[in-house]
């Protein structure tokens, strides 16, 4: 591949995955982002000014999840710093189209998965080794076997 | 767990999901260890011989796989591990209905057990 049309697709990688839409709201968000946030302000291309409600469906702008009411689905903004391996990362959970947010999203949800199954693990393990709760799963089982005999 | 007026329950004769029957224990006094329960997790459009239920236990250790049920102010435990079919006609007597907050507690430890996953990823 050419050196121009490498940069070329760096360059959309990187505009897909780092919007400047949180740049603005937050001194925190990553240089990257903020230099891009400049560029774009610079081309009249600035979405976090111009157009805030067109950052689709999946990402809601911070003043529409304030206004959600109760128990509707809302969107807490959260900006973090992502390091080189992260953006890595980040850019593998999005090459197939995935938004940036929802990747996250799902990697949370997952990581968060993972840590109950662990719990799940240690609780199987308690259970087993207390005699009370085997007998009590014999005679569930006993009790249960009564039903399907029946 | 909420419970159902007796009038309901000789009209709806096919389980629903999350209706809780008491099982019936041939020869044994359900005061003794607490009444044990069988809750339905299958499909209310299955409509089989044999039902899927999830049985509850108040002697049971707690878990994460095994979510917290009140059932009128005792604490029982829904031992999703247990996940099995019964005869349809066998459960028993319908003494009630589970809560949505308690069925979606009831579908992520099956979740769980089964290795399904998240609900969303």
């Amino acid at each position: 591949m050419p050196a121009t049309a490498t940069a070329a697709k760096k360059a959309t990688t990187r505009k897909r995955t780092y919007r400047p839409r949180a740049a603005a709201a937050d001194p925190a968000t990553t240089t990257a982002a903020t230099t891009k946030s400049t560029a774009a302000a610079k081309s009249g291309r600035s979405r976090a000014k111009t157009a805030p409600a067109k950052t689709g469906p999946t990402e809601p702008p911070p003043s529409q999840a304030r206004k959600a009411p109760p128990g509707a689905t809302s969107a807490t903004q959260i900006n973090f710093r992502a390091d080189e391996e992260t953006r890595q990362a980040l850019d593998i959970l999005t090459q197939d189209g995935t938004p940036v947010s929802e990747a996250i999203r799902s990697a949370i949800r997952l990581a968060v998965w993972r840590m109950k199954e662990d719990q799940m693990v240690r609780d199987a393990e308690a259970a087993m080794a207390d005699p009370a709760d085997v007998a009590e799963m014999l005679q569930l089982r006993a009790d249960l076997d009564s039903i399907s005999a029946r | 767990m909420s419970q159902r007026c007796s009038s309901s329950e000789q009209i709806w004769t096919p389980s629903v999901r999350g209706d809780v029957y008491q099982i019936h224990l041939a020869g044994k006094k359900n005061v003794q260890q607490g009444h044990r329960f069988a809750i339905v997790v299958q499909s209310s459009r299955l409509n089989l011989s044999t039902t899927v239920i999830v049985p509850t236990s108040t002697a049971a250790r707690p878990g994460l796989h095994r979510p917290e049920i009140d059932w009128d102010g005792t604490t029982t435990y829904a031992l999703a591990e247990q996940v099995t079919a019964v005869p349809t006609d066998n459960l028993g007597r319908m003494v009630g209905h589970l809560l949505r907050s308690d069925m979606d507690r009831i579908d992520e430890a099956l979740r769980m057990v089964l290795a399904l996953g998240p609900a969303h990823t």
